[in-house]
């Protein structure tokens, strides 16, 4: 008996769709530090 | 309830293996929420004022004695239950963890309704942190057995869900409680519900795809060396009752310790450091800890998958001595004004934090087998539950002491950052000392 791929692609799917959800919000949230940088490491 | 029992879900002959992470990941991915219960402090904290505390509203440290809780429990529980959670299967388990976290998610909110910080303690803190234990090492177990030729990969799959949780799971409550929220409620309650609803979903998918291989399965198309490496070291069969007292688990205990707490050493005070020593803005230091965060995720699965190539006492050695080394580097940092060095070596050392919990599975395998791997696990998990909680009250008291002595606030950090290097140090060595099990703690 064969799992179908399409079951598999779905269960991943669920829960890639979230976690891809939360790296974003993270990513956007950490955009103010790449703004700062540039003018915090010139001394 | 017999159609709950690990034999009634066993695999059955061809069944796809990659179907099991999703599981184990979403299972994860709902305790992880854990990690975000701080952006509860603020609204809970003013519950009552709404707009700012008012009189008989909780203090924000009163609030964060629920997380504290959590933590210890989910070490308590996690070593308290593991036996009976290998013997149950991981469907029941995942179950039984949905109704203690979800549970105390809805007692949570009947907590802040009815305005009683004890029930908020019994049920974000007590039952919750039961759910913690119970959901944490049921999907690594299960991992571990349906992928014997790369279990480092399998418990990354698994840990790095918990550390997605956290992106989830704080980002989820603050656009809830905004959602929510009114002239007369900070949104808290509804927020809380609905959580608890939407994980009760996601745990519910978890266990009802979950599946454990039956005993004789082997992994199809694994090259036969992997394979006859990593059955040898899978069918060692020590009881947790036995492996509990070997110097190797004792040793590894202090070695998930001492890694757990220096990297507490950063993430428990990353807000405050990076504004103190480089003077950014606060909403760039919000944006660094949620860049943490993400080395934080990528880390769990890369370290841990590593370590199916290098050996785990090889990957924990390079987490000690890089670990150290860039612990030391990180003054060097400030006072060369170097923020992006900062970033990029305090997130090497977060990643390898987060690779320090999701190895350490793979390594109870090796060392103690496949057997009851979950159980002994669930044991060592008291190793992280004591430095999640000492870990942090110890950074803030040094911090605070230096700061009170004088010390600008830019060095004050230095001292705890020597500390953190010298327990990395200390972790290297009592994982140097990790040998073999010997033969007369394995059962026949």
């Amino acid at each position: 008996m064969k799992s179908s791929p399409i079951k598999a692609a779905v269960f991943w799917l669920a829960v890639i769709l979230p976690l891809g959800w939360g790296v974003y919000k993270s990513a956007s949230k950490s955009r103010p530090l790449f703004q700062q940088a540039p003018a915090s490491t010139t001394r | 309830m017999s159609f709950l029992d690990r034999d009634a879900t066993i695999a059955p002959p061809g069944f796809n293996r990659w179907l099991v992470p999703p599981a184990a990941i979403a299972a994860h991915m709902c305790i992880g929420q854990v990690y975000g219960f701080s952006v509860f402090k603020k609204p809970l904290a003013k519950a009552l004022g709404i707009t700012a505390p008012g009189p008989g509203d909780w203090s924000e440290v009163q609030v964060g004695v629920a997380y504290s809780i959590a933590l210890v429990l989910l070490g308590l529980s996690a070593a308290f239950f593991g036996k009976w959670v290998e013997r149950s299967g991981p469907q029941k388990v995942i179950l039984a963890s949905m109704g203690c976290f979800c549970g105390g998610l809805a007692l949570s909110a009947l907590a802040v309704q009815i305005h009683n910080i004890w029930l908020l303690y019994l049920g974000y803190g007590l039952l919750g942190g039961i759910g913690l234990g119970l959901g944490y090492i049921a999907p690594v177990s299960t991992l571990v057995k349906w992928f014997p030729d790369r279990p480092g990969m399998a418990t990354g799959m698994a840990i790095m869900g918990f550390g997605g949780g956290a992106l989830i799971g704080a980002p989820l409550a603050e656009e809830l409680m905004k959602h929510f929220s009114s002239p007369t409620s900070v949104g808290a309650i509804e927020a809380l519900l609905t959580m608890a609803g939407l994980y009760a979903l996601f745990m519910a998918f978890a266990a009802i795809i979950v599946r454990v291989p039956a005993a004789d399965w082997k992994p199809a198309g694994a090259s036969a060396a992997s394979l006859q490496k990593s059955t040898t070291n899978a069918s060692l069969r020590v009881p947790v009752d036995t492996a509990w007292k070997t110097p190797q688990f004792w040793l590894l205990w202090l070695v998930l310790c001492f890694n757990v707490t220096a990297g507490i050493g950063i993430l428990g005070q990353a807000s405050p450091m990076i504004q103190d020593m480089f003077k950014v803005t606060p909403a760039a230091a919000a944006g660094y800890v949620g860049l943490l965060s993400l080395f934080n995720l990528g880390g769990r699965f890369l370290w841990s998958s590593i370590s199916d190539y290098t050996g785990r006492k090889g990957i924990y050695c390079l987490y000690f001595l890089l670990g150290t080394a860039l612990y030391l580097l990180v003054p060097w940092t400030q006072r060369h004004g170097n923020l992006s060095l900062f970033v990029l070596v305090t997130g090497i050392i977060i990643s390898m934090y987060g690779g320090g919990f999701s190895t350490i599975p793979a390594y109870l395998r090796d060392l103690f087998g496949s057997y009851q791997v979950g159980a002994i696990h669930g044991r060592l998990i008291t190793a992280w539950s004591m430095a999640a909680v000492v870990g942090p009250q110890l950074v803030d008291r040094i911090s605070a002491a230096k700061k009170a002595a004088g010390v600008p606030p830019a060095e004050s950090y230095n001292f705890t950052l020597h500390l953190m290097a010298g327990l990395l140090v200390a972790g290297l060595i009592a994982n140097l000392l990790v040998r073999p099990v010997a033969a007369k703690y394995h059962l026949p």
